[in-house]
């Protein structure tokens, strides 16, 4: 088990490398001049070669990777170009929103999605399984900004239930904090709680006529025994498979919901730092977030491990 | 309750049972007026094409027919004496695992892929023996040793897929048999599994028997593997029992047609004989009319006598019955054991 775990951490760190050369090179070609932007109003072709030299770019790109590769191995993702501020601190400063907010989405995702998947395998064929099918397979169809927009203009504005911006720590209590997350994280899980529903059905509706349910049965298991033992677990990895799919997901979906709601989130940082041409700020919340990405992908592969002992040898 | 100068009941008896599937709207006998008894230490086998409602009848057993969307219409099944068809689902789960087990054709597929095979076996003696964590793993691999898997203790942590066939076939009967049931119900046990294999299986079946005076319902197509195992035989065809008798007197002199049919088929070395093989194929469950279900196969079939009533079981002989009209005059070929 933990050779199999620290297989999968090295084929995880050459992406991390991949995908940040790419953006670099993506955040070069881009039209726009960095130096320029800083430079000011009818700057001087001097003033701006000068920026351009104390901010590195005139080296050939290569160079400016790895000295780049090179900070950020050692935690330093170097500093914005608009205030100045260091990338870890902005990140670090942006991060207790957008965490609350994936972290509430995804147990909506969970919590909601399992139970409307096992409700329909076990009525599979009748009415509540056509129903919760129906309602999945539409609420894949919807996008997020508008599901926020509407759930706002119902339980904000007319039902004046929940705020419909801004943000509360966790410090300030719990309820506060909460209030602010539901209607957002509702709108990011929709499409992920349907997905995670109609896969977890189908995996259960298989498993479920397997002959190894039939046994469990026939030794006498309770029913809560049969289902959360013997089924679950085998019905598990389809489930992790979208779950770690559609994260990336919500966590990119983080860019236009926290817009939405006004959350002080990443995606905000995300949205002004490509205004701003804040490349530093840019980058360091890619290799963040693929960072991030690539530890749950990490974490869906040993589950694989444990769901199914056979990818294990 | 029980009066001392009457007869113990047989460990399990099975009277008139009808079961039915539901096919759309309706329902759809798959068996029909099935009766059979059987006794502590006794193998008897229920023999039958697939489709011939062998297995229907021994989950109805276990009660798990109204599971796979099936009801019992009609008959009753009494366990030691206690009536099951009808006992609610609390006290029929007591029943399974505890003093009816079951093991299947593919141990494969009917043992957990996601659990080690010590798991599997624990859970039998956490469940129904009440047994903590650590007792029911050290019970669980005492039973791997029982049934012949070497180094236990190391296995018990092996998942199923590291298993051979028969291998794995012998985890599945140690948990079958790790709550110490009276009767293990053995659904084609040796079907998926080479054919040295299947010796040694059997003969592990038949050792266990001796020791625990285990009751096997074993259920097979296979004449061949039956003569191994069994003690008597009732031989099944389209829902009913068409014959029922003691292995010997049924292998020499069958009284069914069907009987000599499937005994037709059983290779002989060194007979020179030909292979014979049953004409056409079960009829479908539910499309049986008023006649004789076996007689568009059968080669004694009589035009007007067949073709009209529905024969019933009658007993020919002590524990002997037959369900054909021509079960008097007919003189059927066995063949020795």
């Amino acid at each position: 088990m933990t050779r199999y775990a620290l297989r999968r951490l090295a084929v995880a760190l050459p992406i991390l490398v991949a995908v940040t050369f790419c953006v670099f090179v993506l955040v070069d070609l881009a039209p726009g001049d960095p130096a320029a932007a800083i430079a000011g109003e009818h700057p001087t072709a001097e003033r701006i070669a000068e920026i351009r030299a104390s901010l590195g770019l005139d080296e050939p790109l290569l160079q400016r990777y790895g000295s780049w590769l090179l900070d950020a191995l050692q935690a330093n993702l170097g500093s914005s170009l608009a205030n100045g501020q260091a990338v870890t601190d902005a990140i670090g400063d942006r991060l207790p929103a957008t965490l609350s907010l994936v972290v509430v989405a995804m147990l909506i995702t969970l919590v909601v999605g399992l139970a409307a998947g096992l409700v329909a395998a076990l009525q599979h064929g009748r009415a509540a399984d056509r129903a919760i099918t129906a309602m999945a397979s539409a609420a894949i169809a919807l996008p997020p900004f508008w599901v926020a927009l509407v759930l706002v203009m119902l339980f904000s504005v007319q039902a004046r239930w929940l705020p419909a911006i801004g943000y509360q720590p966790l410090s300030a209590g719990l309820w506060p904090w909460l209030s602010h997350l539901i209607l957002p994280a509702a709108a990011l899980s929709l499409l992920p709680m349907a997905e995670v529903a109609l896969q977890f059905r189908q995996a259960m509706v298989t498993v479920l006529r397997q002959d190894y349910i039939t046994n469990a049965e026939a030794r006498g298991l309770t029913r809560p025994r049969v289902l959360g033992k013997h089924a679950a677990k085998n019905a598990a990895v389809p489930v992790t498979t979208v779950f770690a799919y559609r994260f990336a997901q919500v966590l990119g979906g983080t860019v236009a919901i926290e817009s939405v709601f006004d959350l002080p989130g990443i995606g905000r940082l995300a949205v002004t730092s490509v205004l701003n041409r804040d490349i530093p700020v840019l980058l360091g919340l890619v290799a963040f977030t693929t960072l991030i990405v690539l530890v749950i992908n990490l974490l869906v592969d040993i589950s694989y491990g444990y769901f199914n002992p056979k990818v294990r040898t | 309750m029980s009066d001392a100068t009457q007869p113990a009941p047989p460990l399990l008896e099975v009277e008139g049972l009808t079961v039915e599937y539901r096919t759309g709207r309706a329902w759809t006998r798959v068996v029909e007026d099935v009766s059979f008894t059987l006794d502590r230490g006794e193998t008897l086998a229920l023999v039958g094409e697939s489709g011939s409602g062998k297995t229907v009848s021994a989950t109805a057993v276990l009660g798990l027919v109204g599971r796979k969307g099936g009801r019992i219409a009609a008959g009753s099944i009494r366990f030691r004496g206690r009536e099951l068809v009808g006992l609610p689902e609390r006290e029929l789960r007591r029943l399974r695992g505890r003093e009816v087990a079951m093991i299947f054709q593919n141990p494969m597929r009917s043992l957990n892929p996601a659990y080690t095979a010590g798991e599997q076996v624990a859970e039998v003696a956490r469940v129904h023996l009440g047994m903590g964590r650590r007792d029911a793993w050290r019970k669980a691999v005492e039973m791997l040793d029982a049934v012949g898997i070497p180094d236990p203790e190391r296995r018990s942590r092996d998942y199923p897929h590291q298993f051979s066939g028969g291998m794995a076939q012998r985890l599945a009967i140690a948990a079958a048999l790790c709550g110490s049931p009276s009767l293990l119900i053995a659904d084609e046990p040796t079907t998926a599994l080479d054919v040295t294999v299947q010796a040694r299986v059997l003969e592990l079946l038949r050792d266990i028997q001796q020791q625990t005076e285990l009751a096997v319902l074993f259920i097979s197509h296979d004449l061949g593997v039956v003569a191994e195992v069994a003690d008597r035989v009732a031989v099944m065809y389209a829902g009913e029992v068409v014959e029922h008798g003691a292995i010997e007197e049924l292998f020499l002199v069958p009284r069914h047609p069907y009987t000599e049919g499937l005994l037709g088929s059983i290779p002989v070395l060194g007979s020179g004989e030909p292979l014979r093989s049953i004409q056409g194929t079960i009829p479908p469950a539910g499309s049986h009319g008023a006649e004789c279900r076996f007689a568009p196969r059968c080669a004694h079939a009589q035009p007007v006598a067949c073709a009209v009533g529905h024969p019933g079981l009658s007993v020919v002989g002590a524990g002997r019955d037959v369900r054909c009209h021509r079960a008097t005059d007919l003189h059927l070929e066995g063949i020795a054991r």
